[in-house]
């Protein structure tokens, strides 16, 4: 039976979610992470990161594969039974419930250190999530339109950077491997953090029409994905001086201001406003994944009202915390213990818990 | 009717009303197209369109709706080409509909639209038969309400309303530049005073020195913040335009030009606005004007001041918090179960021949697939194909 078929999505909308959700706020701030802890050996760890990712990423279609029509909460409560089952959901919610936490918060911080520094924090927090909210308390398939259509105006944004290309030298890319592999392996978990968003796969991949092309999808997602962030970090590295890089904290918008017309001066603000679309492309399938966990949780078939819950909470959060920087980089490090666990360890274990369960049931198709 | 040899007799509806003859579109004027419009008596439009589409796959089914006023309806597509499951979402919302009058299309529209609290159009609703025609064609399905000079089409999509009848018969490079120059106008009308409030009022950083200092020149004497300052002159142009359309044709004349001096002059001179005020809303004004449906115009002209509202309170985030507003309303609106947003989201890219841009008619041997017909070639005949969406 299938249980999603209301919700299909055709591959096109597939991949373009998946990328939408790896692209956020991250990789505003990339270049600078990536040049302190590598230098400017740092877009080596991108292929490293990118390629440790699809590996991740097959593992996880691999393992779905075998159960097409199932989500992530369906498949745990097959395997391991009703409570134990909704046991395990449990962190995997939590997880979802707090990247999604941390990404607003990222959002909310961007938007008041560069436009709102005078409205209250939960004001912003408001007029960031309604239309989020307009668009997750509705099927899949709206959000896969959303992310799509965002893709396709904002498409232009990668492009500006190229323009500075020829204003940058390329001396600074030299040498390579200049303090051998172990700087590079260390900025990795970082890297990867950037590249996390395949774990929407697990709520994703039964909406999807046809399941033959969900590695297909996923691998040009993950590519688009690596591409984009090699152009910003290569851009970032010959343009900036491999010292001065680190002084920026947000090397892209610093980059960009470089960029001026007679009518506009500041091109980063306009462009930043605009990226907000990007940004709340990232937040939809996350909130959508933590609301439609929740809602499988309870049992419950429509996820508009634990959606409504969820936006509240955060505003509420918001206004009792009052994030700041030195917070939210705290809960991206907490993000960068859990993730391992949840995105690459979970996948693995299954895994092989499915395929010792087939060996031990003497080889019969599930 | 008796015929001498015949067992059977015939008999023929010949009521007669009192009706207005065939006359030129008001609404949708159009340069080359057909100069028939629809009437009020339902069963001439019929005829209308079947000299259309004298085809036999075309098929007209009656309802008859409202206690008191019996209004007949007729379901009007092409059995080969329309979606089943679209027809029977549309026979379904006929028959709930328990009302005792409907007077107008508008009203039939109302009630059976998917979401009433959007300020966009579901329907297309036209009193022109040739572009109904060319809709019935590509396999949407068309409502003809007795008494009412317009007619039903669905399922819409937002792109069906930048385009019009003269896009086909002109030279298809100029087509393709008006509809580019109709998506710009629909921008334009809705962004311009938000963006210029909100550049003005808000992020006044954005701009170079020089032009702020010249805006600001312009704007020195005027007692006005930005955000009233623009209402004051869009409210005023909205009721500048109401009050010409509902005067005779003579008087409105007058009103144009009161409202021309008005506006243009001497508020001016009067230092109540700036000029780069009435630039904006006059080309803004200008732009709405653009857009060939009546009922996106309108639409236009509401969201209008909501994004204004936005711009002046949170500056350029709150127009992108607008625009993000404005795409998630339109990626979830559904017209009669088919996504609206198609062909921009759903992504449809054989469709794209003729949203943005409108190809020569000879690279569409298709039909767009926002409209889901199930036969997609349109030469195609009875056997449906297997790539039905």
């Amino acid at each position: 039976m299938k249980k999603y078929a209301f919700n299909e999505i055709t591959p096109m909308q597939y991949t373009l979610i998946l990328f939408g959700t790896q692209v956020g706020t991250g990789v505003l701030a990339l270049p600078r992470v990536l040049a302190e802890k590598s230098g400017t050996d740092g877009w080596i760890s991108i292929i490293l990161a990118w390629a440790l990712n699809s590996v991740a990423g097959l593992l996880i279609l691999s393992l779905f594969k075998r159960y097409p029509d199932d989500t992530m909460p369906d498949l745990l409560v097959r395997l391991f039974g009703k409570w134990l089952g909704k046991l395990i959901l449990l962190p995997l919610l939590a997880y979802f419930a707090f990247f999604s936490w941390t990404s607003l918060v990222r959002g909310l911080l961007y938007v008041k250190a560069w436009f709102l520094p005078k409205t209250p924090d939960y004001i912003v927090m408001l007029l960031l999530t309604v239309p989020v909210f307009m668009v997750v308390r509705n099927g899949l398939r709206v959000q896969a339109r959303y992310s799509e259509i965002v893709f396709y105006m904002t498409m232009w944004m990668p492009f500006f950077l190229l323009f500075l290309l020829s204003r940058g030298h390329w001396i600074h890319m030299l040498p390579l491997f200049k303090e051998g592999w172990w700087p590079i392996v260390k900025a990795l978990p970082t890297t990867l953090l950037s590249f996390l968003g395949i774990e929407v796969l697990y709520v994703l991949h039964p909406f999807l029409q046809k399941k033959q092309y969900a590695v297909h999808g996923f691998m040009i997602a993950n590519g688009m994905t690596g591409l984009l962030y090699l152009l910003v970090v290569i851009v970032c590295y010959v343009y900036f001086s491999p010292d001065a890089i680190t002084l920026y904290n947000q090397p892209v918008l610093s980059l960009l201001k470089e960029i001026e017309f007679r009518f506009l001066e500041r091109f980063d603000m306009v462009f930043l406003a605009l990226y907000l679309l990007v940004i709340s492309r990232s937040w939809v399938p996350y909130i959508f994944s933590t609301v439609f966990c929740a809602s499988q949780l309870l049992g419950k078939q429509d996820h508009a009202v634990p959606a409504v819950c969820y936006m509240i909470a955060t505003i509420v959060l918001v206004f009792l915390i009052h994030p700041t920087w030195n917070e939210s980089d705290m809960w991206v490090q907490y993000q960068l213990y859990a993730a391992p666990f949840l995105v690459y360890l979970l996948p693995l274990i299954l895994y092989l818990y499915v395929r010792g369960l087939e060996a031990f049931r003497g080889r019969q198709t599930p | 009717m008796f015929i001498d040899g015949q067992q059977e007799a015939s008999i023929y509806d010949t009521k007669g009303w009192p009706q207005r003859s065939i006359e030129d579109p008001q609404l949708e004027s159009s340069l080359k197209g057909a100069h028939q419009g629809f009437v009020e008596t339902g069963l001439q439009n019929l005829a209308l369109l079947r000299r259309y589409i004298p085809n036999r796959e075309l098929r007209i089914e009656g309802h008859t709706i409202g206690r008191r006023t019996k209004t007949q309806l007729w379901v009007v597509y092409l059995e080969d080409v329309a979606h089943p499951e679209v027809l029977l979402e549309l026979q379904t919302r006929i028959g709930q509909i328990d009302i005792d009058a409907i007077i107008n299309t508008g009203e039939l529209a109302e009630l059976i639209e998917d979401n009433s609290f959007s300020p966009f159009p579901q329907f297309i609703v036209t009193e022109r038969p040739d572009s109904a025609a060319s809709h019935l064609l590509q396999g949407r399905f068309i409502v003809v309400v007795d008494r009412s000079p317009s007619v039903l089409v669905a399922p819409a999509t937002i792109t069906s309303f930048f385009q019009s009848v003269d896009d086909y018969s002109l030279r298809w490079l100029i087509a393709s530049f008006i509809r580019l120059l109709r998506f710009t106008a629909f921008i334009v009308a809705m962004f311009l005073p938000a963006t210029y409030i909100a550049f003005i009022a808000f992020n006044y950083e954005v701009i170079p020195m020089q032009l702020f200092l010249s805006i600001a020149e312009s704007r020195e004497r005027v007692p006005f913040p930005p955000l009233l300052e623009a209402l004051l002159m869009e409210i005023t142009l909205e009721m500048i335009r109401e009050a010409g359309i509902r005067l005779p044709a003579p008087v409105g004349q007058s009103i144009s030009m009161v409202g021309g001096i008005i506006v243009g002059q001497a508020a001016v001179q009067a230092h109540i606005v700036s000029n780069i005020m009435v630039i904006v809303v006059a080309s803004t004004a200008i732009a709405s004007f653009i857009i060939p449906s009546y009922d996106m115009g309108t639409a236009v002209r509401l969201l209008r001041f909501p994004m204004m509202l936005l711009a002046s309170l949170f500056g350029i985030v709150g127009l992108t918090v607008g625009l993000m507003m404005l795409i998630a309303h339109l990626v979830a609106l559904e017209s009669l179960g088919t996504p609206y947003g198609s062909p921009l989201a759903p992504f449809r890219w054989a469709d794209m021949k003729d949203t943005f841009l409108r190809l020569p008619l000879w690279t569409m041997n298709k039909r767009p697939k926002s409209a889901r017909p199930i036969q997609s070639n349109r030469v195609g005949h009875k056997e449906p194909e297997g790539d039905a969406p």
